[in-house]
């Protein structure tokens, strides 16, 4: 499988950022990652793409098709950015389901969300995007936006977040990905190895929190291999759309 | 591949942008403006489709019950589609008039009319609460002044335009006597009436001795006939 040659150098050991860890410390280091980032989260995404971010998100959604009485699950949604949208637009007939593996970001996000006013159509579920503990059939959409790079078995969670989508619902997955324009991409290396780090560590006092950022993206699947990927997990018309000249692309997919 | 800010289409881009923009402002307003807000609400789960043929554009507004969802792809089915141009589109949403057809706009109509009654309804009773806006920025008390001022500069500027529009009419009728007051007109057009009525009085008058005369002519002309004849008999 395509997740064999990305995410899992052998059985018992995968990448975080660009060191090899055994397979089940993953999830606690980047659980650690996030405990330290969760509160400047929002500030630090911002400051990191000067905004841009938002556009991005926005673009998930008009693709997502989210509308009335739709049920959507957010995955690593983190501080709820993409909740709060869908919230509005699937109305209180509709549910949004929040979803992290992560506690302090959930508990931001929940935070977040809640003194804003969303409460009558918003669940929080704190799950493993590997195994999805809904049943099958639920959902006519679910997004994950910036967190399948840090999910350690991405083939599984393809395949879990087929399994819960009703047919003919869709996953979207927003992630950076590998820059179109070679001088682009020199640019964006720069950026994320030398500035990224220091604007870390000046913001949110943590420099390799945000060196393991950077490292993860360079890891994470290009855009053909992550739509291959997608199609194995079963996935039908799957498509990419570069953003910021590859910096980062939105990746679509129907269950059957 | 679309929505790519350096190569293919960063007119997508601007797009998003502009409405993500435009949708901010426009709920932030709403926050000023509660009776509005729930006006909003009430159409909840609505969608109308802006379609602009110039500048070519579309999008949709998607209500929900706090505020509205500015979306430049929308895949259920609107409610309401508009399609005209920028300015017959802008005409329409700032007229005011109650209208129960919109055939003469240069807008064309499609779906819900009464959505597009009650959203321009909406707009007509817009009433945003600036002062409050503004103190969520500079606070409560410099907001205040600020409206304070504003308000009295409009006042004033008010006044000045009705002061100076009854000077200018006293200048010209009273100082160099370039047009008569508005008594004076009306005296002048109660005259004329006057004159009138006293012209039509004379014309019935002609008119009633014009019908005696022509009377008297023809039983003149009559006798005379009589006379006539008796003169040849005998």
């Amino acid at each position: 499988m395509a997740d064999n040659n990305t995410a899992m150098t052998n059985d018992k050991t995968t990448h975080f950022g660009f060191k090899t860890v055994p397979v089940e410390e993953k999830a606690s280091r980047v659980a650690d990652v996030f405990h330290s980032v969760a509160g400047k989260y929002d500030l630090m995404n911002d400051l990191m793409s000067g905004g841009i971010h938002r556009l991005w998100k926005r673009y998930t959604i008009e693709l997502s098709g989210a509308r009335t009485g739709h049920r959507i699950l957010d995955i690593a949604g983190g501080t709820g950015d993409l909740t709060a949208k869908f919230s509005k637009l699937v109305g209180p007939t509709g549910e949004v389901v929040l979803a992290d593996i992560n506690d302090s970001m959930l508990k931001v996000g929940r935070d977040k969300l809640v003194d804003k006013g969303y409460a009558s159509n918003v669940r929080y579920a704190q799950a493993d995007a590997q195994y999805l503990p809904f049943p099958d059939n639920t959902f006519d959409c679910i997004t994950i936006a910036f967190g399948l790079r840090n999910v350690t078995d991405k083939d599984l969670a393809l395949r879990s977040m087929n399994r819960i989508l009703k047919p003919g619902g869709r996953l979207l997955v927003l992630e950076f990905s590998k820059p179109t324009n070679g001088m682009l991409e020199k640019a964006y290396d720069f950026y994320s190895f030398s500035l990224l780090p220091k604007i870390g560590g000046l913001v949110a006092n943590d420099t390799e929190s945000y060196q393991y950022l950077a490292e993860s993206i360079r890891m994470h699947p290009d855009q053909e291999t992550l739509k291959e990927m997608m199609n194995e997990a079963g996935f039908v018309n799957t498509e990419y759309h570069n953003m910021t000249g590859g910096i980062v692309a939105l990746h679509r997919g129907f269950k059957p | 591949m679309i929505f790519d800010f350096f190569s293919d289409n960063p007119i997508n881009t601007v797009k998003t942008s502009a409405l993500m923009t435009v949708e901010s402002v426009i709920n932030k307003a709403l926050e000023y403006d509660p009776a509005t807000q729930n006006a909003v609400g009430e159409l909840a789960g609505k969608v109308l489709a802006i379609e602009c043929t110039l500048p070519p554009l579309t999008f949709y507004a998607v209500h929900s019950e706090t505020d509205i969802s500015l979306l430049g792809q929308y895949e259920g089915e609107a409610d309401t589609t508009l399609r005209g141009s920028s300015l017959s589109l802008a005409t329409l949403a700032i007229d005011g008039q109650d209208r129960v057809s919109f055939f003469d706009t240069g807008v064309e109509v499609r779906g819900d009319h009464d959505l597009l009654r009650q959203i321009r309804k909406i707009l007509k009773n817009l009433d945003i609460d600036w002062e409050a806006a503004l103190s969520q920025l500079i606070g409560d008390v410099p907001a205040h002044l600020i409206g304070e001022s504003l308000r009295t500069s409009a006042k004033w500027q008010k006044d000045a335009m009705e002061r100076a529009s009854s000077a200018a009419a006293e200048f010209s009728q009273e100082e160099v006597r370039l047009t008569p007051s508005k008594n004076e007109v009306e005296h002048f057009n109660g005259e004329v009436k006057h004159l009138a009525n006293d012209v039509d009085r004379l014309a019935a008058r002609i008119n009633k001795l014009n019908v005696i005369l022509d009377k008297k002519s023809q039983d003149q002309a009559g006798s005379n006939t009589s006379s006539n004849k008796n003169n040849d008999a005998s």
